[in-house]
């Protein structure tokens, strides 16, 4: 190897080097620690994968979580697991990011003050007793239950609260599991099936598995305001929800179940109801009709014994002993402790994960203050922790031995990839101490399934961990139960407007407000960030004087709540939406203040109100909107839909001055089904982990400067709302690869649009000419700006930005380079199926195929040859390797 | 044929007046006013750099989509308007006009010093301008050229090109005239000064044949001017973008470069006129003659508007189409109509001859045509970006406050190049002058 | 002052600057190590193979530094073994953080230790024999077979090309599916 001239070399390249430098932030590590005592199985450089679970609501989403050198730094799902199937939903993508979080509680707190957990464990043991009441979320942990169980042997009563009601239950401990897989035909009364949730994994794996063989995955979806469901409807019919019992009744009639009396329809409610129930009949067993809280209990006994008459019981929908443990009280459990503090009967409380004082209804804070003793065992320092003398730091489910039941029963143990962060403490410990018998949480977890399993602990212990659930676990199910009998009910029409209560699509029940990332997430039909929105329908927008952000005030009961408006095409009339999770006081971090607080209006926990006001009041909330313009214009051809057997691409293959690119293998590409897409934002949270894309706060995403790498675009058209994610298109006729002055985007042999960011001198010119907008530009140093506790989370195979440089979706190039550099290594090539991208990696719906376009059996080859293929914005010549699969015309 | 005698009662005078311009021993106060004022703008522009530099390019109003402001925007414009300097220096010398003798010094330096600014804004742009000059074919450690394709990278070759074609010109003609001042001067370190600028120039007939010569071979390389502003156009054709994406583009721009120039020499005319008492070195006739261009010029770009709108709407692309009623009818239509009134309407009292003639009529036109093409470009380069394929990703722009800043600052810089060159530089070309005038055998010319 | 002056004392002081700096450039990343570990005796005299430390070059991106234990296989082979603090190790080649270096892929290939690395076994403190700048490095991508090598020579120290090594540095080229358009590209360094 010549040997350069050190001298005239080193005094450019040091200038060279102190200008990249200067750029990329620190620079490489100086030194290099040798191991003590050498970890096994540990490859630096090569990451390692722990089958775990993250609980939402209490319920495991199943995840392999990859861990560099003792860092988690990504979430996959677990392709094992019967549940998820290996996808996740965007509130698991951003778990890990939650981790890390500058926010989290750090501290065992008595008061104001820093405390010691022996003395908190201390105080523990000596109060358990019949005066010990202990409220949780939702559980679905044995070891917990067991836990509980033996308080409850004690005397300690066990309370549940959770403010929203996800999994429709027909009786104590048994739970509606929907199998959408088996449904030709889902009839939809109020209930976001797709939507955000504990089962938006299940049932969106299985309804795009019966869309994509089409041999299902009809939906007929009427609701009150826009949902992902909805969106993804045939035909969509918006109602109050005071209209949705009528809805079901009118169904029942047909099917021969209810009451006599025939609801009076509309025009369009009848025609809606006729195609349900005709559909219905033809699907037989494979047609379900699902029924949402907003209809009502007795709409919901209604449906289910619909469901029994068509034969759909057992087949689409079937009964499940419940995932979730009933509290002693059952659904009555939350209003029991209610009561009990009220009338002074509570002596000690321990609040286990939850944050009742934000969530509760206002009585409870007033019931609260009435309990001698408060205990607090949370992540954050929250609104409830405040209330609570004592408050303990809870571990993260990345830091913690537990157990959970997925939505359809099967176990999986939680495994820690971490110590704790800041001190957090396992939600066992913290019951052990109560039990007065201090255990560290893996003995504990592991005497759970000592006791369960009779023999060959240690083989079974170790096959739950390496494959991420315990085989025979999922939820039984029951075949007969007394049904419960719907009751004519009939209610007055009110006057004033109906309201419903939604989760956030974002941040949940506000659990998530300290998640940044979360907080970015545009909400998938208005696009809002960092704030939430209360719906309207244009009429009352009209009515009010009201345009997108303007402030509103909805009077509920009595009690008021302002916050920004947002005209939601598709709302129903005089039907407004307040979304729950904001106007935080504590414990959210960045989100503090930020938009209005619903729960102060919600009457006790329901998911409808009637007899609301609406009136406009001065002046506007500056939302931060990442897409201002949200129809098409006709511009149709961008989101296409095609008839069945339609051909979409209508383009010619363009000819090109530049030769065409030569035929090398792997020949990277990407098909996107359009068909398939739910617009529930799991991809876009994904691609952040993996590629460490910062989030930039609520002003600079109102400056138009958000950082999605992909983004999932919304267009509201006359016939309901289409989604459409937008990565990078990866032209082989770059325009951006044109424009570039320096050779910082340059195109790779494989097909891929390459991004320099060393060599990138920020001229954005690349951005100017990129038709689909999809490059993002560091306008500040925002990954700088990070708190450094996020900074264990960055990917270390992929650079960090600094100021002033271009970044771009990347097709995820460091997975295609760790494929290729092992391929090779090994002597082989890369198998297909073995690089997949952290978008395609977590869609629940299987939309994305990413793949070997030089491979005719790969799955992006043969998307390529369907006849729904497009490229959006083909007619420009530029042949992106990003397509599409048009949408099917919903008959 | 004059003999001796009265060519130096003709050329006297005339050397006497510009050239005392310079030499003068005292400076008039409101020379000290222009240069403070300018000065002050100036230090805005240093304020706005500084800032930019410290935070970063977030603090302007770009975002995504419109990640060009009002950066680009002067980019251009200034590079726009240095055009017409060359034009009448170079080409019009080229054709043998003598009108341009009194009017070449000036916009010359014009042309330089807009150059010059027009040079600072893609420097300062940059996301990282530390390395700008990676833009440039350096060897380097990293063994990687910059990207010739790139019509950016052809506007950093056109630009620098442009900036020394137009400094050696000028200086080619400031030589004969820093001869003279140097003859002239009272001061030994004024007469050091200059000598060492005239690089020895003693006026001999061998001296001036190969300084015609020079003269004329660097001015022909002014067809420059043609591929400077073509390049800057193809930096907006070259994408797809529908408002962009237009072969009208070039001849649009250059011409329009063409017409916001002479608009500015006009304006420069009429102020260094009032200011040096010049009246009868640059006369109505001047006025006239590049009233006449300037409104020849409008009405030429006028044309090029209306054309690119028409293969637009000819073309019958669907994204074009609606480009084109956005700019006619839409929310970006104000941009379009108040351009148009700013630098065609008022154009057209250039029609009558009182207008032409006079140079505060000629100087007011001139000043509403510059803010309608500083207007017209502002319109395409944010409004295509604002508006382009994907109604997902339309967003407006606003400029910011730090970007206002370098807006007036630059303007401040102008001036303060221009006010010191008003002081040190003879501003009229005073052998060319005096050339004219004897070729008129005596006759002012006017 | 004399304008010959001004040049000569302007020169002078650029050149003091410079050479100051080209003091600190010119110690080529060298920085005391916690030990004064010699691999001209190790790798050298004792002829310890490179990978039996640096343990990961066939396995990683990073060829790794030896953890404790290995020091310890020979230097405290039966005797109870002192409970020490981890050895600190002064990186001699750090690539900038948007270099993405994976020495697996380059043994795979047949690049040699010595061939980037130098003559180690005869350096007490290790210096790279030359800056690693991108160019050096595109030196070897854009015609790799000068430096490929039969399989196993990898860590062979004293390995010279030998006559042959035009023809069977293509071969090998050819054989292993080396290409230099593949090579070339920027992704494949840096992402």
């Amino acid at each position: 190897m010549p040997a350069h001239d050190p001298s005239r070399r080193a005094f450019l390249t040091g200038l060279a080097a102190a200008a990249t430098l200067g750029a990329c932030g620190d620079g490489p590590p100086r030194e290099a620690v040798a191991y003590v005592d050498q970890p096994e199985n540990v490859i630096p450089g090569k990451p390692l994968f722990f089958a775990t679970a993250i609980p939402l609501q209490g319920y495991a989403q199943p995840v392999l979580a990859e861990s560099h050198m003792g860092r988690p730094t990504k979430l996959e799902g677990n392709p094992r697991h019967p549940a998820s199937r290996g996808a996740t939903d965007a509130f698991t993508q951003a778990a890990v990011a939650e981790l890390y979080g500058p926010d989290r509680s750090r501290a065992v707190l008595a008061g104001d003050d820093a405390a010691a957990w022996a003395d908190f464990a201390a105080l523990a043991a000596a109060a358990a007793g019949p005066g010990l009441r202990i409220l949780t979320g939702t559980v679905t942990s044995p070891t917990l239950a067991r836990q509980l169980g033996m308080l409850a042997d004690r005397g300690v009563r066990w309370h549940v609260h959770e403010p929203i009601a996800t999994a429709a239950t027909v009786g104590p401990g048994i739970a509606l599991l929907s199998r959408l897989d088996r449904a030709r035909v889902v009839v939809s009364v109020g209930d976001d099936l797709l939507g955000p949730g504990p089962h938006q994994v299940w049932n969106v794996a299985r309804w795009a598995e019966a869309r994509r063989r089409q041999a299902g995955g009809l939906l007929l979806v009427a609701e009150p305001t826009p949902t992902l469901t909805g969106t993804a409807a045939a035909d969509r019919l918006a109602v109050p929800p005071s209209r949705l019992d009528a809805l079901v009744r009118a169904i029942g009639a047909a099917f021969g179940v209810g009451g006599t009396t025939a609801p009076s329809l509309s025009e369009r409610e009848r025609a809606w109801v006729e195609k349900a129930v005709r559909r219905m009949g033809a699907a037989g067993a494979r047609a379900l009709l699902a029924v949402g809280p907003a209809a009502g209990a007795e709409a919901a006994a209604l449906a289910l014994a619909v469901n029994r008459v068509t034969g759909a019981l057992g087949d689409t929908v079937t009964m499940i002993r419940s995932p979730a443990v009933t509290p002693p009280d059952g659904a009555g459990s939350f209003q029991a402790l209610l009561d009990a503090m009220q009338a002074g009967v509570v002596e000690r409380l321990l609040i286990l994960d939850s944050n009742p004082a934000y969530t509760a209804p206002p009585a409870f804070r007033g019931a609260l203050a009435r309990v001698p003793m408060r205990y607090h065992a949370g992540p954050y320092r929250d609104e409830t922790a405040r209330l609570c003398h004592w408050h303990v730091p809870l571990a993260h489910a990345l830091e913690d031995w537990s157990d959970a039941r997925a939505v359809d029963g099967t176990v999986t143990v939680i495994q820690p990839l971490i110590r704790p962060l800041g001190g957090g403490v396992s939600a066992h410990t913290v019951l052990s101490a109560f039990l007065g018998a201090p255990a560290a949480p893996l003995e504990t977890v592991q005497a759970t399934w000592r006791a369960t399993w009779d023999d060959g602990f240690e083989d079974r212990w170790a096959e739950a961990l390496r494959e991420g659930f315990v085989a025979g676990t999922d939820a039984q199910t029951v075949a007969e139960i007394a049904m419960p009998q719907p009751r004519e009910t009939g209610g007055p029409a009110g006057e004033g407007l109906d309201v419903v209560f939604l989760p956030d699509p974002s941040v949940w029940d506000g659990r998530y407000a300290a998640v940044p990332w979360l907080q970015e997430l545009p909400k998938p039909l208005t696009k809002v960030t960092w704030d939430n929105v209360i719906c309207l329908p244009a009429a009352q927008a009209v009515r009010v004087g009201a345009g997108n952000g303007d402030l509103v005030e909805v009077v509920v009961d009595g009690r008021s709540v302002s916050g920004a408006a947002w005209i939601m095409p598709g709302q129903a009339a005089d039907t407004l939406t307040l979304f729950l999770g904001y106007g935080r006081t504590a414990g959210a971090g960045l989100a503090a203040g930020r938009g209005y607080d619903a729960y102060a209006v919600r009457p006790d926990g329901a998911v409808t109100a009637r007899g609301a006001t609406l009136r406009r009041l001065g002046g506007a909330s500056g939302l931060a909107v990442t897409q201002l313009h949200q129809t098409l214009a006709g511009r149709t051809d961008i989101v296409r839909t095609v008839g069945s057997g339609e051909t979409a691409a209508t383009d010619h293959p363009t000819a090109s001055l530049h030769p065409p690119w030569p035929d090398l293998r792997p020949a990277w590409g990407m098909v996107i089904d359009l068909d398939l897409c739910t617009g529930c934002n799991a991809c876009v949270v994904a691609c952040q982990m993996e590629n460490s894309v910062p989030y930039v706060g609520p002003e600079e995403v109102a400056r138009g400067r958000a950082m999605h790498w992909l983004r999932v675009d919304v267009y509201h058209e006359a016939d309901g709302a289409v989604f459409a994610p937008v990565p990078c298109m990866h032209c082989e006729q770059a325009p951006c690869e044109l424009g570039c002055p320096v050779n910082a985007t340059v195109h790779g042999p494989d097909g891929l649009n390459q991004m320099v960011y060393a060599r990138c001198i920020g001229t954005r010119t690349c951005s100017s000419y990129c038709p689909w907008k999809v490059r993002r530009f560091n306008f500040f140093d925002y990954a700088g700006a990070l708190p450094d506790d996020y900074r264990p989370q960055r990917n270390p195979d992929v650079t960090v930005r600094g100021r002033g440089v271009m970044e771009k979706c990347t097709y995820c190039v460091q997975r295609i380079s760790a494929a290729r550099i092992d391929a090779r290594v090994e002597g082989r090539a890369v198998a297909e199926g073995a690089v997949r991208t952290a978008c395609q990696q977590a869609c629940p719906a299987r939309a994305i195929a990413f793949g070997d376009l030089g491979n005719p059996d790969s799955a992006v080859s043969r998307a390529r040859a369907d006849v729904r293929h497009y490229a959006m914005l083909g007619e420009l010549g530029t042949r992106p390797r990003t397509t599409y699969l048009a949408r099917r015309r919903r008959a | 044929m004059m003999d001796a005698a009265d060519r130096h009662a003709l050329f006297e005078p005339l050397t006497r007046q510009i050239a005392e311009i310079t030499l003068h021993r005292r400076i008039r106060v409101a020379w000290w006013l222009a240069l403070l004022a300018s000065a002050a703008l100036t230090a805005l522009f240093v304020v706005g750099i500084v800032w930019l530099f410290a935070e970063g390019v977030g603090i302007w109003g770009i975002n995504i989509p419109v990640t060009w402001g009002l950066d680009i925007v002067n980019a251009v414009w200034w590079v726009g308007i240095a055009h017409a300097g060359t034009l009448i220096s170079a080409l019009v010398l080229l054709m043998r006009q003598t009108w341009r003798n009194a009017l070449n010094r000036f916009a010359e330096a014009m042309t330089l010093f807009a150059v010059t600014i027009a040079l600072i804004f893609p420097v300062i742009h940059l996301g990282r301008p530390e390395v700008f000059y990676w833009m440039l074919p350096i060897p380097n450690a990293a063994g990687v050229w910059p990207q010739f394709r790139s019509p950016l990278l052809w506007d950093v070759f056109a630009y620098l090109s442009y900036f020394l074609l137009s400094a050696t010109f000028w200086y080619l003609g400031l030589m004969p005239d820093f001869a003279t001042l140097r003859d002239r001067a009272r001061a030994r370190w004024q007469a050091w000064i200059y000598g060492r600028l005239a690089l020895g120039w003693r006026g001999s007939a061998v001296a001036w044949a190969r300084w015609r010569q020079t003269y004329l071979a660097v001015a022909a390389c002014a067809f420059i001017v043609v591929s400077v502003h073509s390049a800057v156009a193809m930096l907006f054709a070259s994408s797809l973008l529908p408002g962009w994406h237009s072969t009208i583009f070039p001849p649009m721009f250059v011409v329009g470069a063409v017409f916001s120039g002479l608009a500015t020499v006009v304006i420069l005319a009429a102020v260094l006129r009032w200011s040096f008492c010049l009246d009868n070195v640059i006369t109505d006739e001047h006025f006239d003659i590049l009233s006449r261009l300037m409104l020849g010029a409008g009405l030429f770009t006028g044309y090029t508007y209306g054309l690119a709108l028409f293969h637009a709407w000819f073309g019958g692309d669907l994204h074009a189409r609606h480009t084109v009623v956005l700019r006619l009818a839409g929310s970006l239509a104000w941009q379009t109509w108040l351009s148009v009134a700013l630098s065609l309407g008022v154009l057209q009292a250039l029609w009558w001859a009182r207008v032409r003639r006079s140079p505060a009529g000629a100087a007011l036109v001139g000043a509403a045509v510059v803010v309608g093409m500083w207007l017209e470009r502002y319109a395409i380069i944010t409004g295509g970006l604002a508006r382009d394929f994907l109604p997902s990703a339309w967003r407006d722009y606003a400029p910011t406050l730090p970007e206002w800043l370098l807006q007036i600052g630059a303007f401040g810089l102008f001036c303060l190049l221009f006010v010191l060159f008003t002081r040190f530089v003879p501003l009229i070309s005073i052998f060319e002058v005096k050339a004219e005038a004897a070729a008129n055998g005596g006759e002012r010319h006017g | 002052m004399h304008p010959r002056t001004a040049l000569l004392g302007g020169l002078g002081a650029a050149a003091a600057a410079g050479g100051a700096f080209l003091a600190v450039a010119a110690t080529n990343g060298e920085a005391p190590q916690p030990v004064p570990f010699s691999h001209a005796h190790h790798a050298g005299v004792l002829g310890i193979d490179c990978r039996h430390c640096h343990y990961l070059a066939e396995r990683s991106a990073w060829a790794g530094v030896p953890a404790m234990e290995t020091c310890m296989g020979c230097h405290y082979p039966v005797v109870a073994r002192p409970r020490v603090e981890p050895l600190r190790w002064r990186r001699t080649v750090a690539l900038q953080g948007f270099a993405y270096f994976d020495h697996s892929i380059h043994l795979a290939a047949g690049v040699g230790c010595s061939t980037c690395h130098g003559r180690v076994d005869r350096m007490d403190r290790v210096v790279s024999p030359q800056r690693m700048t991108m160019r050096w490095c595109l030196d070897c991508h854009r015609d790799p077979s000068p430096h490929l090598r039969p399989p196993g020579a990898v860590a062979d120290m004293d390995w010279v090309p030998s006559a042959e090594q035009d023809r069977l540095g293509r071969q090998r080229m050819r054989a292993r599916g080396i290409d230099p358009d593949r090579l070339t590209h920027c992704h494949a360094c840096h992402r």
